[in-house]
């Protein structure tokens, strides 16, 4: 049994600038940024056709899960939940690829569960029916979080310095 | 077995960050190397005892089940790791099936989690290593024991023993050989 601190980690897609935010909420509702992408880093997924959209895009968000796992661990934390939220469907892609792509994602993922959510342009959720569940499970418990250490995580986003930059690799398959 | 710092990983990857990060969460336990490429590695793998290597499968070049083939032919103590971010299936049966790999595993992994598959796969070297030590001081064991059954003459020994003996020697001395083809 881990006696790191859990955490949920939180992956904010902002879907019309192909970028995206991962950061931490911890069960007291403390927000904690980590990682955020360049501009554009998603955008290649729109020069591929439907089935390679969903495998670049698993393939890029895994890997931005992963990232996130390695720096909570480095600050003594576990993930115990991800939750990768969406500011909307992506766009210019097939309109069935962000639930493919959900899907996806919680049959590959049960340890720790994922969810996949939209949300406002914004990411304000300010009452759990705001929360769009497409797929995976938000419990009760993750919904609370969620309420409490979304607005702080979500105002970061605006202090780019409080992030840690990962570029795009060179290879966009890699 | 314990495992100690003086197991050597390789990681193999062609984004520099996800090396840096590995590095960072291995270098505690093992002594860690890392390259960017296949031929990177190879490069690596004839230059410095690698007990574990772990690769990414989609890389440039050489795919991480390619470069498995090379090194399965070419250091083939070495326990074999492939890592992807990709769900792809066909990926896992070619690895499995070409690459006789010790694990294949998925993005995201929890980092405590690879730090121990890291473990096993270094005590899985260890007792691989101590394996074939035991076989090959078994197969001197058993010329000893041969020559030894057909020259004793001594009173002590009957014949019926000898010829006992004998046979058990040949029986260990073709289990010995069965265990060392599937290894």
């Amino acid at each position: 049994m881990s006696d790191r601190q859990k955490a949920i980690l939180v992956v904010l897609i902002t879907t019309r600038e192909f970028r995206w935010h991962a950061g931490a909420i911890t069960a007291d509702g403390l927000a904690v940024p980590l990682l955020r992408s360049d501009q554009a880093n998603l955008h290649h997924y729109t020069e591929l056709e439907s089935d390679e959209q969903v495998s670049f895009l698993r393939h890029r968000l895994a890997g931005v899960l992963q990232r996130g796992c390695d720096r909570l661990f480095a600050r003594h934390m576990k993930a115990n939940h991800f939750l990768l939220i969406a500011d909307g469907r992506f766009v210019e892609a097939d309109p069935a690829i962000t639930q493919r792509l959900a899907d996806h994602f919680v049959q590959w993922m049960i340890n720790p569960p994922i969810t996949y959510i939209i949300a406002n342009p914004d990411f304000e959720i300010h009452s759990a029916d705001q929360i769009k569940v497409i797929a995976g499970t938000c419990l009760p418990e993750v919904t609370t979080v969620l309420q409490t250490g979304l607005p702080g995580l979500v105002k970061q986003i605006a202090t780019p310095e409080s992030w840690e930059l990962i570029t795009r690799p060179k290879n966009p398959d890699s | 077995m314990s495992v100690t710092k003086s197991h050597s990983i390789l990681i193999v990857d062609d984004e520099p960050d996800v090396l840096f990060s590995l590095s960072g969460l291995l270098r505690r336990d093992f002594q860690v190397f890392t390259a960017e490429s296949g031929a990177a590695a190879l490069e690596i793998l004839r230059d410095h005892p690698v007990q574990v290597i772990m690769t990414d499968q989609r890389m440039p070049t050489m795919t991480g089940v390619e470069l498995m083939q090379r090194v399965r032919t070419e250091h083939p103590e070495a326990i074999r790791i492939v890592f992807t971010g990709y769900a792809d299936a066909r990926a896992v049966m070619d690895a499995i099936n070409t690459g006789e790999l010790y694990r294949y595993i998925s993005k995201p992994w929890d980092p405590e989690d690879l730090i121990e598959l890291l473990r096993q796969a270094a005590q899985k070297y260890d007792e691989t290593v101590a394996q074939c030590e035991l076989l090959l001081k078994l197969d001197d064991y058993f010329d000893d024991a041969s020559r030894l059954a057909a020259t004793t003459n001594s009173p002590e020994f009957d014949a019926a023993f000898l010829e006992s003996f004998r046979s058990r020697t040949e029986q260990l001395r073709q289990y010995t050989q069965t265990v060392r083809t599937s290894i």
